[in-house]
């Protein structure tokens, strides 16, 4: 009986303290209205409907596979063009963007290095559907499904013709500015690609200045250079074009056996059509030289890598967190006093030791991501060189595996092609 | 002649098949792997109304030219205080909603009698620029029921929110698109 009223003494000190909590938590604690007012409910507009995600998959392997068959089956510049036009009404200006293969790759890197990130399922779709299509049909998704791609295809008008070496050079930049945007998704510093999107600010019809003001840029060159974005700059055709290069499927210039007339010579407004060649007598110099040379190449890509990725670590909010947090304790605030930043860290309370740790692993990151990123571009032109340097014996005109976007301009320019329209249509005629 | 031509064109046959093969694994692993970790709900995005400090951030660094965060009021906490510091300046001469008295820069806030001595104060989201100003004031010396949140109807749901990545205090997270508010009443998200 004892022991009861004990418990219940303690019961009631509890009772007491949470009820001084509940009216403690509201300075002014909500009133009892008296004449008959009803609380107004908060309006929650919904999001955007989950179904519409998975409609949205659904659409981008349609018009895929659909790009696809136009490029390499039905052989049609024309269903091509209906098909980006299409895709730039509905992936660009009703979408508005986001979220797009090419920006998925960011948070594809995100979630495999750090599970904790909210990648949802569909956009897991969204980056892999078209990586694995371009291993049977080559790249139908550049064709026919890619806003961005379309707008850029659609606008050009006057195609100012670019020399091959500069295109080859222009178009390795790709494959840093990838390494680059995975290294900084990793770190979860930022997303790039996104950052600096040329296009989404034109579906949307607003974004920020700078933003708006890169598009313009790559708007106008598109009039004169076809596909600027996607030839030099475009991070997931980085990725499509070694894929491209061994798919199952690729588009040719001819629908038959192309007979070296050379009139598709120049149709590519891409750079991507390749002659036919004839293998000149190898003079690779055998040795040690072209050895040294690559291995000293990769070397200097990791030192070098290292430091960029140091450099680049001032990028990251931690960091630069706890260099401000720094000179704070150092120097006391500066002249302009403190910014909300730190004002929230030394709010919170932690120590700041436990801050410098963190900040000291992520610039570790960085510098082993640099590192790893300097071994990827050295890699990568590298292997570059090597392709330039082969000289494949080739005896006809065909396009380029990796180069080639599926447009299907070339088609018309083959008099093969035009023969063999004629010849349907004149079966189409007399059935 | 035609033997070894054949036998060249197998052989990059046989490269490519290889090459497809390697790359399908790779795309196979990676895309499994991404898989196993995704969430089967879409995400948007949302301010944790515990972490946010209303830096004002949320005003100017939003991609669209108007905020998709606005002021959103949690009506069941509220005080219904005549003198609301949310919508008060500091220093005001009359508790009566004269423009020179308001803290909202758009006066975006009514002010409602409701009976002795309590008004009703809503927010008029057409002309909420999501400042944070009266978010701030009902906070640091009110019931803090005012509160901002991401509007669902206006956010473009970018791939990379651009106030998420300036925001001081890293209040904005990813949360299911199903239940896409976290207000202080009727909390769905408990963080
Ligand atoms: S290369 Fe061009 S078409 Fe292909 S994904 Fe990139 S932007 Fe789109
Ligand atoms: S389809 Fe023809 S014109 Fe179009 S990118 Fe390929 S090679 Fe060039
Ligand atoms: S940026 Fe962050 S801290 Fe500033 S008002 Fe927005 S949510 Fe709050
Ligand atoms: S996701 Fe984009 S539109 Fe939405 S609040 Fe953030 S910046 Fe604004």
């Amino acid at each position: 009986m004892k022991i009861n009223y004990k418990r219940l003494f303690i019961a009631s000190i509890f009772l007491c303290l949470a009820l001084g909590a509940v009216f403690a938590e509201y300075k002014f604690p909500p009133p009892e209205f008296e004449s008959n007012y009803s609380l107004p409910v908060m309006q929650r507009p919904p999001a955007r409907a989950e179904i519409l995600a998975y409609l949205d998959i659904f659409i981008l392997l349609a018009v895929i596979l659909l790009s696809a068959w136009a490029s390499l089956k039905k052989r049609s510049r024309n269903i091509i063009m209906l098909l980006s036009l299409f895709s730039l009404l509905y992936f660009g200006f009703y979408k508005e963007g986001c979220i797009c293969p090419i920006g998925a790759v960011q948070d594809a890197a995100l979630a495999l290095s750090s599970p904790g990130y909210y990648m949802p399922f569909t956009a897991v779709l969204i980056f892999i559907i078209p990586l694995a299509a371009s291993l049977f049909a080559g790249r139908a998704y550049c064709g026919g499904a890619c806003p961005h791609g379309a707008l850029q295809d659609l606008l050009l008008i006057k195609e100012l013709k670019i020399p091959r070496w500069l295109d080859r050079s222009l178009s390795l930049f790709a494959y840093i500015y990838l390494g680059l945007a995975v290294l900084f998704a990793v770190t979860g510093s930022t997303f790039l690609i996104c950052k600096y999107d040329p296009f989404v600010p034109f579906f949307r019809l607003t974004g920020p200045f700078s933003m708006l003001v890169t598009g313009g840029i790559f708007l106008v060159l598109s009039l004169f250079i076809g596909r600027p974005y996607c030839r030099f700059i475009c991070p997931y055709g980085a990725l499509l074009k070694p894929l491209s290069l061994v798919s199952r499927n690729k588009v040719t210039v001819t629908p038959d056996k192309c007979i070296v007339c050379r009139l598709c010579e120049d149709s590519c407004p891409f750079g991507a059509i390749n002659k036919p060649e004839k293998p000149e007598k190898r003079n690779i110099k055998k040795g040690a030289l072209p050895a040294i040379l690559f291995i000293s190449g990769l070397l200097a890509g990791v030192i070098l890598g290292n430091y960029t990725g140091a450099f680049c670590s001032a990028y990251n909010k931690e960091v630069g967190l706890a260099v401000e947090i720094h000179a704070y304790y150092e120097e006391g605030p500066g002249p302009g006093g403190i910014s909300d930043e730190v004002k929230v860290y030394l709010d919170s309370g932690e120590s700041p030791e436990l801050l410098f740790t963190r900040a000291e692993a992520l610039k570790n990151k960085f510098k082993k991501g640099g590192s790893l990123l300097g071994l990827w571009i050295m890699f990568v032109l590298g292997l570059q060189l090597l392709y330039a340097s082969r000289k494949p014996k080739r005896e006809i005109y065909e396009p380029d595996g990796a180069r080639c976007l599926s447009c299907g301009r070339c088609f018309m320019d083959c008099p093969v092609e035009r023969q063999e329209q004629l010849k349907r249509d004149g079966q189409r005629n007399v059935k | 002649m035609e033997e070894n031509k054949t036998k060249k064109i197998s052989r990059l046959e046989f490269l490519k098949n290889t090459g497809r093969g390697i790359f399908l694994a790779v795309l196979g692993a990676a895309g499994g792997a991404a898989l196993a970790r995704s969430k089967k709900s879409s995400a948007v995005w949302q301010i944790d109304p515990a972490k946010c400090t209303q830096c004002g951030r949320c005003a100017t660094e939003c991609v669209l030219r108007i905020s998709a965060v606005k002021c959103v009021h949690n009506f069941s906490i509220c005080g219904y205080c005549n003198l609301c510091f949310g919508f008060f300046q500091a220093g005001q001469r009359d508790l009566n909603s004269g423009g020179e008295n308001q803290l909202c820069p758009t006066g975006a806030i009514k002010r409602k009698f409701v009976e002795e001595p309590y008004y009703e104060y809503t927010i008029k989201e057409k002309l909420c620029v999501g400042c944070g100003k009266c978010v701030s004031g009902c906070t640091a010396f009110g019931n803090g029921s005012l509160q901002l949140q991401v509007r669902h109807d206006r956010c473009k749901n970018c791939n990379e929110c651009l106030i998420a990545s300036a925001c001081p205090a890293n209040a904005f997270v990813r949360i299911p698109a199903a239940s896409p508010y976290i207000t202080k009443e009727g909390n769905e998200n408990k963080l």
